[in-house]
């Protein structure tokens, strides 16, 4: 039995906005999905494997260095104001 | 068509202008505009041409590509043009510096003429979910280039270019290249350097060269690899000649058959007519067994998605180009933004992803699908304890006709056979072997080692040269 998604919870988590439609729509494509994904729910895997998320790569020495200007940065911005990545207001 | 190395030759000896090369390049390209392949000519590629050719008839020496003409994936930073990854959110995003590969191109006097499709934000397996709309396969107009550097793929194929970039997560180099009869290479994870790529899964991801033929892979991934301080996670090791991997024997190589690949097959023939042949040129063959193979599926459509669901957190209507025109509060700009920016397969992962790594499915699908993929290495390993390289098809069958899987999770199915060297960070390369019932062309993958792409190139270039489809 497949694990039932929250497509709510999910469009939430991922900052989406879905209408009814698409979201019938999505729901119905992951159920497919999750018959696929639960395959490594299931799997055998020897404890002798471990998982360790702090084996991250190589890190270099903190130096500093020259970037992008603060100009290219925001060149791509949608909204800018004195320098700065300008959003609307968000405290009265 | 001409190779590479011809053209480097003969703009080096004079004998062809780079700026007529590149015009020759151009004028392919707006004659082949219905395939959709290159979606812009970048408007400096001529006078960059004829700036090289100034300079070499002054007797300067420009490197390794001087005046030769190359295509990139759309997801490629180039300074001052757009890198749309085929992207609504990103159409109109102009690079702010160059990636590595970018820089490395150009100190070799290469002139980059144009940007090529591909599926948006590099997810997807037949270029047709693109902002710029569908890529058409070069040999057959109505069927899919493959994807997602189907672009770049079909602009090898088509004669547009000599050569194109490629990014590969999951196949995304190798399997066009294989429905378009071509030949390209995913390099050992982090041989190539990631920096100025948009990331779509950073512990996948690897830019390759798409090419006619596997010399001028070779010679283009000589130029191509090497560490970068970065990308943390560009190999410090050293980057060997691989035209020396050229014109030589495999009498004596061990290729490995994997058990469990030949029991995923549809149609086995060719495979095994093309085994027989190794074996008829004094190759030894060796079954090997990568029990787990068949999960790297599986594995990949959580990592990749995992890892998509926090590189794609970056969109958020304030840094890259778009805002949602209807968004009036901060948390509106964010989701309004991204659901009118990104297609349905992108939302559709950073859902998938979003959901294996929230509470209380994390340890089940994530750290799950990272162990399995710690087995997969260590039987990928271990199989290469007994054999220099294992071959497998590239692709279930030929290149399909546009339109005909819809359904997300068959089209998921398709990448089983590529995949696995993603999942075990080795290098593999596809090559054309033989014709489908459709007289349309079929791919053979050769993987090796880790930073192995010596035997991979030696194994591939020897059966392009000898083998009598070729």
């Amino acid at each position: 039995m497949a694990t039932k998604i929250d497509i709510d919870h999910l469009a939430n988590l991922s900052a989406l906005e879905l209408t009814d439609e698409q979201k019938a729509k999505f729901e119905k494509e992951f159920e497919g999905i999750m018959e696929l994904v639960e395959k490594i729910s299931q799997a055998n895997v020897s404890d002798e494997i471990e998982y360790d998320p702090i084996d991250v790569s190589e890190l270099r020495e903190d130096e500093v260095k020259q970037g992008l200007t603060q100009e290219e940065v925001l060149t791509n911005a949608p909204d800018k104001k004195q320098g700065c990545f300008a959003v609307p207001l968000m405290m009265e | 068509m001409s190779t590479i190395i011809e053209l480097v030759n003969k703009i080096k000896s004079r004998e062809l202008k780079s700026v007529d090369v590149v015009k020759h390049y151009i004028d392919v390209i707006n004659d082949k505009k219905e395939y959709n392949a290159v979606i812009e000519v970048f408007d400096d590629a001529l006078d960059i041409a004829k700036s090289i050719d100034e300079r070499l008839d002054k007797g300067e020496e420009l490197g390794k590509l001087a005046g030769v003409p190359i295509v990139i994936k759309d997801n490629i930073l180039y300074k001052g043009k757009i890198a749309g990854c085929a992207s609504k959110f990103m159409q109109d995003y102009r690079a702010e510096y160059n990636s590595t590969v970018v820089n490395k191109l150009i100190s070799e006097g290469a002139v980059i003429i144009g940007r090529a499709n591909m599926d948006e934000f590099a997810m997807g397996g037949s270029t047709e979910k693109s902002v710029y709309g569908p890529c058409l396969n070069a040999l057959d107009k109505t069927r899919v280039p493959g994807g997602s550097s189907g672009g770049s793929a079909c602009a090898v194929a088509g004669g547009m270019t000599p050569c194109a970039l490629g990014t590969d997560t999951g196949g995304s180099i190798r399997q066009p290249s294989s429905f378009n009869g071509i030949v390209g290479i995913k390099p050992t994870y982090g041989r190539v350097s990631r920096f100025g790529i948009v990331a779509f899964a950073s512990s996948l991801d690897q830019v390759g060269p798409i090419t006619t033929n596997v010399a001028d892979n070779a010679y283009m991934l000589s130029i191509l690899a090497g560490y970068d301080e970065n990308d943390g996670t560009s190999l410090k090791a050293e980057v060997p000649n691989y035209m020396n991997a050229i014109n030589q024997d495999i009498k004596g190589v061990k290729i490995g058959i994997c058990n469990q690949v030949k029991a995923l097959m549809k149609d086995s023939k060719a495979f095994d007519e093309a085994v027989e042949w190794f074996k008829s040129q004094g190759a030894e063959i060796i079954n090997v067994d990568i029990k787990d193979i068949e999960l790297c599926l599986p594995v990949y459509y959580i990592l990749a998605p995992a890892e998509a669901s926090s590189n794609l957190g970056r969109f958020d209507g304030v840094k890259y180009t778009r805002r949602s025109k209807d968004a009036n509060t901060l948390e509106e700009i964010y989701s309004k933004s991204r659901s009118e920016g990104f297609g349905a397969e992108v939302q559709r992962r950073i859902m998938l992803g979003n959901f294996v790594l929230s509470s209380g499915y994390y340890d089940a699908y994530y750290v799950k699908a990272k162990k399995v993929q710690q087995a997969v290495k260590k039987q990928f390993k271990e199989a290469f304890s007994k054999c220099d390289c294992i071959i497998m098809p590239t692709t279930l069958g030929e290149a399909y006709k546009i339109g005909s899987i819809t359904n997300p999770v068959d089209m998921y199915l398709e990448d089983i056979f590529t995949i696995p060297a993603n999942i075990a960070g080795i290098p593999s390369i596809n090559i054309p072997y033989a014709k489908g019932p459709n007289g349309l062309p079929l791919g053979l993958q050769v993987m090796a080692k880790e930073l192995n792409e010596m035997m991979v190139y030696r194994v591939a270039d020897y059966f392009e040269k000898n083998h009598k489809e070729n």
